[in-house]
């Protein structure tokens, strides 16, 4: 694969799945410096992962593989880092931006935040309609483990909901 | 609220531009890498003409003063005044092309990229310098000493500022060019320039 092909292919796919990558690192990273870190590290890590793409998967499965399994790397990478490093001057590129209403996303956000990695991993994906086989296949559990791990998530949000009311 | 109700809250956003590039964060940002780059340029040029030049002086006054003209020693001033007027050449040549960059963030970016990848080449082609300097003194060293252990202590000072300048070439200079790129790259790829 020549480098244009894979710059074209990279670009394709950044434009019709970016919503992927932004879900996932507003999920992952909170501030926005955070963001910005990650979204740098799932670009470049899915730019190399484009020759190595055999079409066994939906693009949209592999980007959100990639993408989880950066973060997850990231977020470790994050914790180990010593606090003055996050001090560090950073003028922030990318910024969000506020639709009329999103308070009740931003909760949901923040509810998808607090939940232990592999669930956050299931409830992105199960948010965007992919099939548990799918989900288990990306986060590595079985077909019915996620069945029951989905129906645990949807009990738990429900349940924080309820306590916002 | 209830699971559904939160799906539709999701697939709405799906709908809107999540997030947007602060331009002029970004044209400071730019900014910055592009002194930065020129600085390193500058400040290698200055040391590196000034080192050579001063060095090559050296060797012809001491020539001169002890009477004593040594073919391998006055090449070897003359290849370093040579290399200092070549690094100076090619300092005015980058100071004229300074300035011919728009100020638009790629115009900025294109200029970052044109230092960091002058100051790659200068780096490398003061590694082909470096072998022929090594050689010259090397064989200065052994035909005015025929001293073995005094020789294999100069090679081996060679050898670990190699090692050193190679180090240096990569974890500066090359990972710097190497940063701009990705930059360019992130930004036409998110179609900011």
């Amino acid at each position: 694969m020549t480098e244009e092909q894979q710059s074209q292919i990279f670009q394709e796919w950044l434009n019709e799945h970016k919503g992927i990558l932004f879900k996932v690192i507003r999920s992952f990273a909170q501030s926005a410096e955070d963001q910005e870190d990650l979204f740098q590290e799932i670009s470049v890590q899915l730019w190399r992962s484009v020759p190595k793409f055999k079409a066994e998967s939906k693009v949209s499965t592999w980007i959100y593989r990639l993408a989880l399994n950066q973060a997850i790397k990231w977020s470790t990478k994050e914790q180990r880092r010593p606090a003055e490093e996050h001090k560090e001057e950073f003028s922030r590129l990318l910024y969000q931006q506020a639709p009329a209403d999103n308070s009740r996303l931003n909760w949901l956000y923040e509810q998808i935040h607090e939940l232990e990695q592999t669930d956050r991993s299931i409830c992105l994906m199960m948010f965007d309609g992919f099939s548990y086989k799918e989900i288990g296949e990306v986060v590595g559990i079985s077909e019915n483990y996620v069945g029951v791990k989905v129906n645990r998530i949807k009990e738990k949000l429900t349940a924080m909901s309820k306590k916002l009311n | 609220m209830e699971f559904e109700e939160m799906k539709k809250i999701w697939d709405n956003q799906t709908n809107q531009p999540m997030y947007a590039i602060d331009q002029d964060a970004l044209q400071q940002r730019v900014s910055k890498r592009k002194n930065k780059a020129k600085n390193i340029a500058s400040y290698t040029e200055k040391a590196l003409a000034g080192a050579l030049g001063l060095s090559g002086l050296a060797i012809v006054a001491v020539n001169v003063f002890t009477g004593k003209y040594e073919v391998t020693s006055l090449i070897m001033a003359v290849l370093m005044l040579v290399m200092a007027t070549y690094v100076l050449v090619n300092r005015s040549k980058r100071l004229k092309w300074n300035n011919t960059f728009d100020n638009s963030i790629l115009g900025e970016l294109e200029e970052a990229i044109a230092h960091a990848n002058y100051q790659v080449r200068l780096s490398q082609s003061g590694r082909w310098f470096f072998f022929i300097v090594a050689g010259f003194t090397v064989l200065s060293t052994y035909s005015t000493t025929a001293d073995i252990p005094k020789t294999i202590i100069v090679i081996a000072f060679f050898v670990v500022v190699y090692f050193l300048a190679k180090w240096e070439h990569k974890t500066f200079y090359v990972s710097q060019k190497q940063r701009l790129l990705d930059m360019k790259k992130k930004l036409q790829e998110l179609e900011v320039v």
